[in-house]
């Protein structure tokens, strides 16, 4: 379910285009991606999705909206949705 | 006669040829080589070690 | 991406020189997109060697630099990688040469850690684990031209007590700063290396870093007032849904079109030239053995190899230049869903676009791909790309048997070599979709990738890319091809015919021989027995087998003008859209095979590939030879 509402946290992989938020957390369980939890934390936090960064869902791909390409402080990152579960992120608008 | 041994040397040379970049197996060419060169492989230049 | 090479190993001509044992030696480590690659080719030139790693084909990079100084530096560019953890062979080379590790490379003297000016975090966290390495570490800020340009104020005296390594600013397209690295570099050359304290960092550890770089970024760099938008201005209409998608398919299309449209004057300047030469030998040296070998056998066959380089070239020059743009990945963004759905990797796209080239780099390519299910799908497909080898095959036979009309104000030539490119593609998604069914079953890997900032091409980079892929043709049709034409026209010439005999003379030939011995199972597909010639030597490569043609049709005495004409004169419709499909599917590409027994180090994989593509290939020739001649072609 698409969230919007200020301050709630949601999962990254559920966020609209315009999304904007903190990252509150990487790595939850929520994520079915088939890597190991740990792999898949380490692969994020590798390419910048930390606790506190800026994101922002910039675009979504031509077929059923993924993957998602994501502002990520000043980096543009591309994820798929199944792996952007794995991050929490505190909607601010 | 000439023209014919020169045309049977190039079309020797090019069968050789052929075998060699094509169909002979790398390790087999590198330890060929290294015998006649005795290079030694530490070295960041040379051409015909490993795979 | 390299054209299809006959022997991989190909490139490897020009050694350093002085012997290298002397140089210090330098390794650019830095993450994907830093400009790390424009920055070494600005380094070092065309001066550059490229071999493999010893056990591993990661492509080992080399070549040599002089500093201010007078000192020459022997410089490495390593795989791009955001940790020395490493998850793909590419990254194990880049952790190895760093740490000292491999046997048939030195350690390094100093490490070059490439950042880019304008995304510093990633590049800041790497430095770090970098450092724990002990080894002397420079770190060269590139791209701070674009970084000034967009208003970011880099406070490069603070970055570089923060972070405690000197930091040289660099704009590798532009050869900034370059004296000033080389400098610093060769300062450090001598300094003897601290001992390793880098071990495997775990999250914790990582989070750690991410906030070290983060306070260092805060202390040194102001961002700018009004934030660069043109790459998101450009983001809003290439990511979209509808005309990004309509813009990738539109720039594919328009590539095949150029291919077609530009090549054509330099092609045909090619071919008169060749040509004219044959005609200068026949004419000088009368009409003995010698002079069928050097005219028939070796001018004929290596120009009519030589005549597809200005194709080859334009769709290298297109795939360059999408690169350097920025595009590539984007291309991934909007193909990741149709490739995930064939249960490949969106990264998967740009080993398959590189195999639009040649499968070879393709198959290479596909090591960006960490999981191993996912690069063995994709090394799989690889080969059913249309690969430039097959340029030649298709435009003989298109051109001969296509006529050049317009349909919808389109070049009907171009509509049917399209879709042969389509065909290829499909194919390769749906065998892709059949394999992650029937082998490898389970998910595949995270998509998860940078989308660097667009930049625009830069002329001199992309000359010198250009220029590295031609040599590597060039050289594969000097040495290779030209001994291949060697043999064919003596499998053609000899045995003579006996003195009064009725057929061409090629008829009584080894190559008649085999062509004949070949001819029954060739029949249903409806090949002739100069195809069947053709085919065996087309193993080499699929465009020998146009050499050969033309070999095999000019030795049997018929001199009705080009090969296309006496094609058309030979072969009916059928027959010529058979070969057609044959190309599509057959592994007619002895060193894919080779490549692919090597990326996956069994026999196995070569093997079901050439069992099942030679499957696909009668098969797919049967059916459009059936269908062709019911319906009279």
């Amino acid at each position: 379910m698409p969230h919007s509402a200020a301050d709630t946290v949601i999962p990254l992989g559920l966020g609209r285009r315009g999304l904007k938020g903190v990252v509150v957390q990487v790595g939850a369980e929520s994520s079915s991606s088939t890597l190991a939890a740990g792999e898949l934390e380490r692969r994020l936090l590798e390419i910048g999705f930390v606790e506190g960064a800026l994101v922002e869902i910039l675009h979504e791909g031509p077929m059923g909206g993924d993957p998602i390409a994501v502002k990520l402080d000043d980096a543009r990152v591309a994820l798929r949705r199944r792996e952007a579960q794995a991050v929490l992120v505190r909607v601010s608008s | 006669m000439a023209e014919a041994v020169l045309v049977y040397a190039l079309v020797a040379l090019a069968a050789v040829w052929t075998v060699w970049k094509l169909f002979l197996p790398r390790s087999f060419k590198a330890r060929l080589l290294r015998k006649a060169r005795k290079t030694d492989c530490g070295d960041g230049g040379c051409e015909t070690c490993g795979d | 991406m390299t054209d299809a090479g006959v022997f991989p190993d190909a490139p490897n001509q020009e050694p350093v020189r002085p012997k290298p044992d002397s140089m210090p030696r330098v390794a650019l480590v830095g993450p994907p997109n830093c400009g790390k690659t424009a920055l070494f080719n600005a380094l070092t030139g065309s001066r550059q060697k490229v071999a493999n790693y010893a056990g591993v084909t990661v492509e080992r990079k080399e070549g040599a630099a002089t500093a201010p100084n007078g000192e020459r530096l022997l410089i490495a560019d390593l795989p791009g990688t955001y940790s020395l953890r490493a998850r793909s062979p590419d990254e194990e080379v880049t952790r190895d040469v760093v740490l000292g590790r491999l046997t048939d490379a030195h350690p390094p003297d100093v490490v070059v850690c490439v950042v880019d000016a304008t995304n510093l975090r990633l590049g800041l966290r790497l430095a770090q684990e970098l450092k724990a390495v002990g080894r002397p570490l420079v770190v060269a800020l590139n791209m701070h031209d674009i970084a000034m340009r967009q208003g970011i104020d880099i406070d490069i005296a603070r970055l570089s007590v923060e972070l405690g390594a000197p930091i040289v600013p660099t704009v590798a397209v532009r050869r900034g700063g370059l004296d000033a690295l080389l400098t610093e570099v060769a300062r450090l050359a001598t300094r003897a290396p601290a001992a390793s304290t880098w071990h495997v960092p775990n999250v914790t550890e990582l989070r750690a870093e991410h906030k070290e770089a983060d306070r260092i970024f805060k202390a040194a760099v102001t961002p700018p007032k009004r934030p660069d938008t043109w790459t998101g201005k450009l983001d809003g209409v290439l990511l979209h849904p509808v005309a990004g998608s309509a813009i990738l398919l539109l720039v594919l299309f328009l590539m095949f079109q150029a291919v077609f449209t530009w090549a054509t004057p330099a092609m045909e300047l090619i071919d008169g030239g060749f040509s004219a030469l044959a005609e200068g030998i026949k004419a000088v040296l009368g009409d003995g053995l010698l002079s069928s070998l050097l005219a028939d056998g070796v001018v004929a066959g290596v120009g009519s190899i030589l005549v597809f380089l200005p194709q080859i070239l334009t769709l290298f020059l297109f795939i360059i230049l999408l690169e350097d743009f920025g595009y590539m990945a984007r291309a991934a963004f909007l193909m990741d869903k149709l490739m995930g759905g064939a249960g490949l990797h969106g990264r998967a796209f740009i080993p398959l676009l590189s195999s639009f080239a040649c499968a070879i780099p393709g198959v290479m390519a596909a090591r960006v791909i960490d999981s191993k299910r996912d690069r063995l799908a994709t090394i799989m497909v690889a080969p059913l790309m249309t690969c430039s080898a097959r340029i030649p095959v298709y435009t003989l036979v298109i051109a001969a048997f296509v006529p050049r009309t317009s349909v919808w104000g389109m070049n009907l030539q171009g509509l049917v070599m399209f879709s042969l490119y389509a065909a290829g593609v499909v194919s390769a998604l749906l065998v892709a979709f059949v394999m992650r069914r029937l082998i490898w079953r389970g998910g595949s890997e995270p998509f998860l990738m940078e989308l660097p900032a667009y930049k625009r091409p830069d002329a001199k980079n992309v000359i010198l890319n250009l220029w590295l892929r031609a040599k590597v043709f060039l050289t594969r049709a000097g040495t290779i091809i030209l001994s291949m034409m060697v043999l064919i026209w003596f499998l053609s010439t000899f045995p003579a015919p006996p003195p009064g005999a009725p057929g061409p003379a090629i008829d009584y030939s080894l190559a008649g021989i085999i062509g004949h011995w070949m001819e029954p199972v060739l029949l249903p597909i409806g090949f002739n027995w100069q195809i069947g010639v053709a085919l065996v030597p087309g193993m080499a490569a699929r465009e020998v087998a146009v050499g050969a043609l033309g070999t095999v049709y000019a030795v049997a005495g018929d001199d009705v003008g080009t090969l296309g004409n006496v094609l058309a004169s030979h072969w009916s419709l059928a027959t010529a859209l058979s070969l057609l499909a044959w190309y599509v599917f057959a592994p007619q590409c002895a060193s894919t095979l080779a490549v692919v027994k090597r990326e996956t180090n069994s026999w196995r994989w070569p093997v079901i590939m050439f069992v099942y593509m030679i499957t696909l290939a009668y098969l797919a020739s049967f059916l459009t030879y059936t269908v062709a001649r019911h319906f009279g072609g």
